[in-house]
């Protein structure tokens, strides 16, 4: 053996020590890593078993508030009956009292203005039923938000399993999924969406409707 | 003597999907004395029901399937033969740059749901006094 190849030999075996020292400086966090990846492995079938849960759940969710759009549409339906049946039954009653000439000075008055100011109060509770509408639009986005979360959960099972859980087209086929709905509907009886409104309008001037045409009736 | 111009409105057109807000408009415009109306579920739905039975002015919602009622007003105002009629459009979409989008298509008012009935007579007493009168 020649001196050149002792020196090859040194440097080999100096290579394998340094090898050795970096695998025991590593051991230990390749030991740490098989620990951690042994305790996540439950967490993260837990994790899928739970999204699975949750996945199935949402569409019933969605289903149950789809059906309290429809209870409140119903409701609001026979309340509105009740109320245009009072608005003709008022109306009625005042023509009565306009006709009959038998009632004592001031009382055909003061029925009328009786007679008006229930005619205002049903009047109120028919306005205040536009909260249906506002709820259903509120329902519809959530119930889309919801479809949006089951999506990302199903994009999210498919890491763990080939099994297809979440978002199918046939869980969310309810009717009132497909009503277009204001996302930002509220109930607000401030009206101070109104005074913003009628600032736009007032700043636009009279850049709405429609054009002017070179004819137009006249009235005196 | 000064000749005032006024529109009249005979027959009204009331577009919303929901029953619920046809009824409220419809009972509302009855009760400030507007007897003749037709109803219409959607856009579509209106552009049929216009050009069977007619109307002077129109109370439309915004979100609405099918034909929703900024395309319709977009329709009305692209047709010649409807271009002139009056919108007030009834939503519930209250922030600035819907009602930029809605004036831009040009509807002559807009209202922000809930409504007040006298919000409601206000805001056509204004339509009537500002938009072009019917053709004679």
């Amino acid at each position: 053996m020649r001196q050149g190849d002792f020196k090859i030999l040194l440097k080999h075996i100096e290579e394998l020590k340094a090898l050795f020292i970096f695998s025991k400086r590593t051991v230990p966090f390749i030991e740490d890593i098989i620990y951690f990846i042994q305790e996540i492995v439950p967490v993260l079938q837990e994790l899928a078993s739970s999204i699975e849960v949750t996945s199935e759940k949402l569409p019933k969710a969605s289903k149950q508030l789809s059906k309290v759009t429809h209870a409140t549409e119903m409701a609001s339906t026979e309340i509105l009956n009740i109320l245009e049946h009072s608005f003709v039954k008022i109306q009625h009653l005042q023509e009565e009292v306009q006709r009959d000439g038998t009632m004592m000075p001031g009382l055909s008055e003061k029925m009328n203005s009786t007679l008006e100011g229930i005619k205002t109060d049903n009047m109120n509770i028919m306005m205040a039923l536009q909260v249906q509408d506002i709820t259903s639009q509120q329902i519809a986005s959530v119930n889309r938000l919801m479809q949006a979360v089951d999506e990302g959960l199903a994009r999210l099972m498919k890491h763990f399993s080939d099994v297809t859980v979440g978002a199918k087209d046939d869980k969310y086929t309810q009717p009132n999924l497909d009503i277009p709905f204001d996302e930002y509907a509220e109930y607000d009886v401030s009206h101070r969406r109104q005074e913003i409104a009628d600032e736009v309008i007032a700043q636009t001037g009279k850049a709405h409707g429609p054009r002017k045409s070179k004819h137009s009736s006249h009235i005196s | 003597m000064q000749t005032m111009k006024f529109l009249v409105i005979d027959d009204s057109l009331v577009i919303d999907d929901s029953l619920t807000m046809r009824r409220i408009v419809v009972n509302t415009l009855r009760s400030i004395g507007y007897e003749s109306i037709v109803e219409a579920a959607d856009g579509k739905d209106a552009m049929a029901k216009l050009m069977t039975e007619g109307a002077d002015f129109i109370i439309t919602d915004w979100n609405m399937p099918e034909m929703n009622g900024l395309e319709f007003t977009r329709w009305i105002r692209g047709n010649p033969q409807y271009n002139m009629l009056p919108i007030l459009m009834i939503t519930t979409r209250g922030n600035k740059d819907d009602v930029i989008e809605a004036m831009k298509a040009r509807v002559n008012n807009y209202i922000v749901k809930p409504f007040t009935a006298q919000g409601l007579k206000d805001k056509i007493e204004q339509i009537i006094k500002t938009a072009e009168p019917k053709t004679a």
